[in-house]
């Protein structure tokens, strides 16, 4: 991961998007009658990475939902100046909608996707009928991030944050070289002002300031795992190599649900929904959520 | 099954998924520019055809399917492979 800094001083509002007609979430499966899932990507993501598990899920039945969090899409100068709130605002109102179905509805996330999940659980105890989190991000501790990341917090207090960005370089949190050699096509070539097809791909960059705003959505939902009482299901690569499998046993030890999992997986890395064990991944789930009572 | 009928049902399976006219699946027509064939479209297709031919595509093999040709190519060998 390489650091690049940009003091463009360009306002948001100069600065035209282009992907103006997003559309706010991807369902699958309109005619099914079964239950809601909700999948949420991961910051800098977008919900194609969350494709397959939707295509699997909607076999069995489920209707889901991918929504795309607040400014996925957009450029990232309008991205990187969104706060935490509006990421949770993205995926509320949707769970908001959803509860007029009156059909029971489950979570699940990728990465700070997964922490999202939790906060609908804590919010929405009576109504959240079960979450599965897909490599959820606490700490930054996995095999490849680099050391000065410790250093981090420091910036977080001056106005570097808003102006220095992470280089996504391989492996990019996938194992599979095939799949990795692909997003690396694409990765490679962008520049920071310059990204393309970023609304199906993802961004190649990561400002600063947004792991900032993870840091403060962790330390909220760190205070609010405790109240978590619904059946909770944690999947991790034992090699992910963004965030240790301490992640997942963390938030098993805090949270009150009294059915809970950890389901670790041989042969992935972060981005466990598009990796090598994906049917896996899938299969758990699937299997997770018929087990519990839906609400 | 020869090809014509592999091609055949593919395009039955791209039209109904993707809710497009058969017409519009010629073999040099690009899958994501052309027919609109987004990640969760290719992935309701390739399920589909997974059952339909009764076979099993590797993640890795769909990644370089660029047109229809490309995907009923795929296809083709891997029955014949089975």
């Amino acid at each position: 991961m390489s650091i690049e800094f940009s003091f463009s001083l360009k306002k948001n509002s100069s600065r035209k998007s282009n992907n103006a007609n997003l559309e706010p979430s991807v369902i699958s499966g309109k005619d099914n009658n079964g239950p809601i899932v909700i999948l949420i990507h991961g910051l800098t993501g977008t919900p194609h990475e969350m494709s397959f598990l939707a295509g699997f899920l909607k076999r069995a039945g489920y209707l889901v939902i991918c929504p795309r969090l607040a400014n996925h899409g957009q450029p990232i100068e309008i991205l990187k100046d969104t706060t935490w709130q509006d990421f949770y605002r993205s995926v509320r109102d949707i769970f908001v909608e959803t509860m007029k179905q009156d059909r029971p509805v489950f979570v699940s996330g990728l990465s700070m996707g997964a922490l999202l999940a939790l906060l609908l659980a804590e919010e929405f105890p009576d109504k959240v009928s079960g979450v599965s989190c897909l490599s959820p991000t606490i700490f930054y501790d996995g095999w490849n991030v680099p050391w000065y990341t410790c250093f981090l917090p420091i910036a977080y207090h001056t106005p570097l944050k808003h102006f220095m960005y992470f280089k996504e370089e391989p492996p990019y949190g996938i194992k599979n070289e095939t799949v990795r050699s692909h997003v690396h096509d694409h990765y490679s070539k962008a520049k920071l002002h310059e990204a393309t097809d970023v609304n199906i791909y993802g961004y190649p960059y990561f400002p600063l300031i947004l792991l900032y705003q993870l840091n403060l959505l962790v330390k909220h939902l760190s205070k609010k795992l405790g109240g978590i009482t619904v059946p909770v299901q944690l999947i991790q690569a034992k090699e992910d190599d963004m965030t240790s499998v301490k992640n997942s046993q963390f938030i098993y030890d805090k949270i009150s649900s009294k059915t809970k999992e950890i389901v670790l997986l041989n042969n992935s890395y972060h981005v466990i929904t598009a990796d090598q064990e994906r049917d896996k991944v899938a299969r758990e789930m699937a299997d997770f959520f018929a087990k519990c009572k839906w609400k | 099954m020869d090809r014509q009928e592999i091609e055949k049902k593919i395009k039955e399976i791209i039209a109904d998924k993707l809710k497009i006219s058969i017409e519009k699946i010629t073999p040099e027509a690009l899958l994501r520019e052309d027919l609109g064939m987004d990640s969760f479209g290719a992935v309701e297709v390739i399920f589909e055809i997974e059952d339909a031919f009764d076979i099993n595509v590797p993640q890795e093999q769909t990644l370089n399917i660029k047109t229809f040709k490309n995907m009923v190519d795929s296809i083709t060998e891997f029955i014949a492979k089975k």
